[in-house]
């Protein structure tokens, strides 16, 4: 015969120590003026998560911004490197040596500004004349003498 | 005295096909511009009748019945007894080298095949002037072909038909390169030189202007072996038929231009030129009625003599 009887109840065990109060009423809203001397018994409190110093990765981000704004400065502002042109300038050699002066700070390039009609030298400056091209006349040909047969 | 003829003032043109090239004539006068064109498209009617006597290369021309007579001797018409008479002077003017009887030794330069023994052109053929007419006597077999001789005459005949209408005028005649031209004072033309070794390229400009107040005739011709040529096997050949050997002539000279008194005299000395070679072409452009030569070498060098300077542009 099955044994119809109800299994006896297992007691429940209390996670409560014995003769511990609830917990609402341990809770002690009054704030504590002094550190416990001893902590209640029960579940340690979980430690606060170790969090790594922002600072110094503050201070790498901002050097680099300021890498890189430096870089986009330096690449927008026109090179120091004077620029002369061979054709406009009335001494190529005089230039050639000017680009070639181990870096300089400052080069001085003699610059040549072709004067258009009306237009007066500058004060100290050297007049060229430019030499005159020889005119080629450009003729009407009636015709071509030509060995016959040749179109 | 010639009233001037400005060179801004248009010219009258007419051109054709003919002479197995471009023909053209061109007048410029102080004169109705419709008038012009009508003495220019004239002109070159009695041209293009001219040309149909003195072709071999149309079965009927007065030249090719002479060709094709078996006869010793054969009536000859004027225009054709012109020509042959000017063939004889050219031929005296360029010791020998220009020479009309040399028909046969051209067609087998062009055939490739073996050229005839040479005989002198002087006992070849000769010209009888009579009071019924001229009359040419020939060795038997003896064939005439005028080419450029034929050329340069035309176009200095058509010139004196034109001048004939329009006295004092400037004109030009283009007989296929060879040139015959009159210039009015105050007037100029310009004639490019075809360089041989493009089509359309200009080796150099001539520039033609009297010099003394008057109207002045000019004739400019070229000749050379650089457009009739022809290839048989490794062997090429050219149509300036040396008159010694009777084969087409072992020359440096690519090209000969003239510039001369008339046209006639100009394609006479072109083609010696071309035959003489540059060594001695110096000596044969130094001669009465011819004013500059510009040669063309093989070599690619342009030579002018020092009488040519002048007359370039």
């Amino acid at each position: 015969m099955p044994d119809s009887r109800m299994p006896e109840p297992t007691p429940v065990r209390s996670i409560r120590e014995p003769g511990a109060a609830p917990r609402s009423l341990r809770h002690d809203p009054a704030p504590r003026m002094t550190r416990p001397t001893r902590m209640a018994p029960g579940p340690a409190p979980r430690a606060p998560r170790s969090r790594p110093d922002p600072n110094p990765l503050r201070l790498m981000i901002g050097l680099a911004g300021l890498a890189s704004a430096a870089a986009f400065t330096t690449a927008m502002l026109p090179s120091v490197t004077p620029r002369v042109d061979a054709a406009q300038v009335a001494d190529p050699a005089a230039a050639t040596a000017a680009i070639e002066q181990p870096s300089p700070s400052v080069v001085h390039v003699t610059k040549v500004v072709t004067l258009k009609p009306g237009q007066t030298a500058p004060p100290q400056s050297t007049v060229v004349v430019r030499p005159t091209p020889t005119p080629q006349v450009r003729v009407k040909v009636v015709t071509r003498t030509r060995q016959s047969g040749k179109p | 005295m010639t009233a001037g003829v400005a060179p801004s003032l248009p010219m009258a043109m007419a051109a054709r096909p003919l002479m197995g090239g471009l023909v053209s004539i061109h007048v410029r006068a102080a004169v109705d511009q419709a008038r012009l064109e009508r003495d220019a498209d004239r002109a070159m009617a009695r041209l293009e009748a001219w040309t149909r006597r003195l072709t071999r290369f149309d079965t009927g021309s007065e030249l090719s019945r002479l060709n094709a007579s078996r006869l010793a001797a054969v009536p000859v018409g004027p225009t054709l007894t012109a020509v042959l008479d000017w063939a004889r002077t050219a031929e005296s003017m360029t010791d020998g080298r220009v020479d009309v009887a040399m028909l046969d030794a051209r067609l087998a330069a062009e055939a490739g095949t073996a050229a005839l023994p040479p005989v002198a052109a002087g006992r070849r053929w000769s010209l009888v002037r009579g009071e019924r007419g001229s009359v040419v006597i020939r060795e038997a077999g003896v064939r005439i072909d005028l080419d450029g001789v034929a050329k340069g005459w035309l176009a200095d005949r058509t010139l004196d038909l034109v001048l004939g209408w329009a006295p004092g005028c400037t004109a030009l005649v283009d007989g296929d390169g060879d040139i015959a031209a009159q210039v009015a004072p105050g007037d100029e033309l310009f004639v490019g030189v075809a360089d041989p070794a493009t089509d359309e390229g200009t080796a150099a400009v001539i520039r033609l202007a009297p010099d003394d107040g008057r109207p002045r005739r000019f004739g400019v011709a070229t000749s050379g072996t650089s457009v009739h040529r022809w290839t048989h096997g490794a062997e090429s050949a050219h149509h300036l038929i040396d008159p010694v050997t009777w084969r087409p002539a072992d020359t440096d000279v690519a090209q000969a231009t003239v510039l001369a008194d008339t046209a006639r005299a100009a394609e006479a000395f072109a083609k010696a030129a071309v035959l003489a070679g540059s060594d001695l072409a110096g000596e044969i452009l130094d001669r009465p009625g011819v004013h500059g030569g510009l040669l063309i070498t093989t070599r690619g060098e342009i030579r002018a003599t020092p009488g040519m300077l002048a007359w370039l542009a």
